[in-house]
């Protein structure tokens, strides 16, 4: 008994010996990849240019030196870039780290499904990336460095996981949601623009795609609605006015909801309830608040909103997309399983929209 | 003989094999046929898998200390009782041959792709194959032990999973609305697996005296989130088009998910160590039950012991160096449809083999109390 224990005991230990062995290489022989770029190339149509930013690592992130490298490499697959790019550097690149995938604006208006199902497929990429539109290109994106940062090619991470800062203009995306979204039916991608600004990066918008490629791009007004309808609890400003007056609402909490109904007539309709509370933030009202008057401060904050929404809805109605998924909401709650995507398909280009919204302003601060 | 166990043993043993049943093969066979009656097999396996257990728990329960070779040998031919429980045998080892191949793989893509397949199952090997050869008693007792550890984790990443933001309950209820597709019997065998648990009491049964079944509602209700959570969690994460497109489902949605403010930030750290665990922990039972069937076929009696004989001795280490030869090679041979392919063959042979085994033990039965009238 005692002898076949020593065995195993030797036996264990020469498993230890080898685990070191066999390839592995020690955080000192590795570059990180932090983030990917895709762009067009001028060179002809199957040519894809792809940029990656590597970060350098220091010895003190309180230094506050930041060093990042950006290599492109211009080739007809991003395996056989990486393998180019890997003879341009002196470590092994490892994609552990790798948090973002920007798309070029003209390669997301191509199509992103082959990157796509790449970043996907392969294994050390994790699907908690997040992908982004970069305007002008995402070599532009990717090279600029932002005072702020403190570690390399952590600043735009940052802005669009919405771990750092919080914007009611930022739409937030996994790569697994958009994998999700691109595969679904009745429903469809979206993904964050990221454009540049000198040396600041500026993501505003959202791009509404079909299931591969760029169509719209709303403007900020029309992303923050989106995100409204998209999301829960958006912490943002509202903007109404009366009398001439412009009056700024500080919204907390946000919920929106919305139930497809099927009309008699063929003609549908989707029901939005959208309750809104916060603080009253700015007015340049003259005169003290009271009781009556905030109703109708609230009343005229909801019939803002409503109409906005209503107007947002409809822009996206006329484009054919889905980026909300009321098709895949119409799919769930009908039992028709053979016909329910044509009839949505009648349906959604001619359904009305209703949007009633509850605001509530919970208090005005410090001032009555 | 050794010691007694209390009841509940048996509820653990189900447990492991119900908390397993989320990443192994069977939530990909399920989602294979999501749009075409998987829903409705489901629902289909939960009466007919809590009623086999029900059946095999109240069997089993006539036998008090006995294994499945011992009860064999007394009522039938030695003939028929030899190849019953090799074949029996042969299956229950293989899904520990599908668990320990496919855990290795999953090491391989997400942990360390640097590593030789070979030492990681190497290792795995090494573990299991000890840990297999202890008495019936220390593996229940380490497996209550890691169930401690390790369910309240599961239930943690079940609820964060299905409170994110990003899943999408219309999609589950899109394919909630494919229920009333006739059911398949591939899927139903599937999902009967999450109740097989109590196949590895054929063995335990020797550490279990005064064995009795009760609060069944409990295993009901406990298979039902089991396989709610198996098929449509991935489904939330992943789409109902997509969870098809993936090779292990809930490691794909489990990378989903994000710790935004602990020391590590994916989740799926913390689900791979969990279910490392599990997944050994659950092919030492099935070598353990595979290694004591083959040998009450050469006539060891018994439970082992410490102070067993030299003979039984190196019969188990015979098996067990047979066993981890055999996955060794499978590992070598097969690619990744094949291991699916072979998944399915043992979850379609697994379930026809427990109407063969409840069958055989109300023959069993029978006869005993027909022999002791006489």
């Amino acid at each position: 008994m005692r002898h076949s224990t020593y065995r195993v005991m030797i036996l264990l230990c020469a498993f230890i010996l080898l685990l070191s062995g066999c390839g592995f290489r020690d955080i000192d022989l590795r570059l990180f990849v932090v983030s990917i770029g895709v762009d067009v190339s001028e060179k002809g149509p199957n040519v894809n240019r792809y940029s990656f930013k590597m970060a350098i690592p220091t010895g003190d992130p309180k230094s506050g030196e930041v060093k990042s490298l950006t290599v492109t490499q211009e080739s007809e697959s991003i395996a056989e870039a990486i393998r180019q790019v890997k003879s341009k550097v002196d470590k092994e690149l490892d994609f552990g780290h790798c948090r973002a995938v920007l798309y070029g604006e003209s390669y997301a208006r191509r199509s992103i499904r082959s990157i796509q199902d790449w970043t996907v497929r392969r294994r050390d990429i994790q699907l908690l990336m997040f992908p982004g539109v970069a305007i002008p290109t995402a070599e532009a994106v990717l090279k600029i460095q932002p005072p702020t940062e403190r570690v390399a090619g952590n600043a735009l991470v940052l802005a669009i996981s919405e771990d750092g800062t919080e914007s009611p203009f930022i739409t937030r995306t996994f790569a697994f949601d958009l994998n999700r979204k691109m595969r679904e039916i009745g429903e469809d991608p979206v993904m964050p623009v990221i454009t540049t600004e000198g040396n600041v990066l500026n993501i505003d918008r959202v791009a509404l795609m079909d299931k591969e490629r760029v169509k719209l791009i709303l403007n900020p007004e029309d992303t923050r609605l989106y995100n409204m309808l998209d999301r829960r609890d958006i912490r943002t400003n509202l903007r109404t006015r009366r009398d001439g007056e412009i009056l700024e609402m500080n919204v907390e909490r946000s919920k929106a909801k919305y139930k497809i109904i099927d009309g008699s007539d063929g003609q549908g309709e989707i029901r939005y309830t959208i309750r809104l509370s916060g603080t009253l933030e700015e007015k340049q009202m003259e005169e003290q608040m009271t009781l009556e008057e905030l109703k109708k401060i609230e009343e005229a904050f909801s019939q803002e909103l409503s109409k906005d929404v209503t107007r947002l809805l409809k822009k996206i109605q006329e484009t054919g997309l889905d980026p909300l998924g009321f098709g895949l909401r119409y799919a769930g709650t009908h039992w028709n399983n053979d016909t329910e995507m044509q009839d949505w398909e009648r349906l959604y280009p001619q359904i009305k929209f209703t949007v009633k919204v509850r605001t509530k302003i919970k208090s005005n601060f410090f001032k009555r | 003989m050794s010691g007694v166990v209390r009841n509940k043993y048996f509820y653990y043993l189900f447990l492991l094999n119900a908390s397993i049943n989320l990443i192994n093969f069977v939530p990909g066979i399920m989602l294979d046929d999501r749009f075409d009656g998987g829903m409705m097999s489901i629902l289909l396996s939960i009466p007919i898998g809590a009623g086999l257990l029900y059946l095999f728990a109240k069997l089993i329960a006539k036998f008090p200390g006995e294994g499945l070779p011992e009860i064999l040998y007394s009522t039938l031919p030695g003939w028929l009782a030899a190849p019953m429980l090799i074949v029996a045998a042969a299956v229950w080892y293989f899904s520990s041959v599908i668990t320990l191949i496919s855990f290795t793989d999953i090491t391989d893509r997400y942990i360390n792709p640097d590593i030789a397949t070979y030492l990681i199952l190497g290792g795995f090997i090494v573990v299991v194959g000890l840990a297999a050869r202890l008495d019936s008693e220390s593996i229940l007792y380490a497996l209550e032990m890691v169930l401690y550890m390790a369910v309240p984790l599961i239930v943690y990443m079940s609820w964060r999973a299905l409170s994110s933001p990003f899943f999408s309950y219309d999609s589950v209820r899109q394919i909630i609305t494919y229920t009333w597709n006739p059911p398949t019997y591939q899927t139903m065998a599937a999902a009967t697996y999450v109740f097989t648990g109590y196949i590895n009491m054929v063995v335990f049964n020797r550490v279990f005296h005064k064995f009795r079944m009760r609060h069944i509602i409990l295993i009901i209700m406990m298979s039902i989130a089991t396989l709610a959570v198996s098929m449509l969690g991935p489904i939330g994460f992943l789409g109902t088009i997509g969870a098809g497109e993936h090779e292990y489902p809930a490691f794909a949605a489990m990378d989903s998910l994000r710790i935004r403010y602990f020391i590590i930030e994916r989740m799926i750290y913390v689900f791979y160590f969990v279910y490392m665990t599990l997944s050994l922990l659950n092919s030492i039972v099935h070598w353990h039950v595979s290694k004591e069937l083959i040998i009450g076929v050469f006539g060891f009696k018994g439970s082992p012991s410490p102070k067993g004989d030299k003979k039984r001795r190196r019969a188990e280490w015979w098996i067990i160096g047979v066993f981890s030869l055999i996955v060794l090679v499978i590992s070598g041979a097969i690619n990744q449809y094949m291991l699916k392919d072979m998944a399915i063959v043992f979850v379609d042979s697994r379930f026809a083999g427990e109407f063969v085994l409840i069958g055989t033990l109300i023959y069993a039965a029978v006869k005993r109390k027909r022999r002791k009238k006489a």
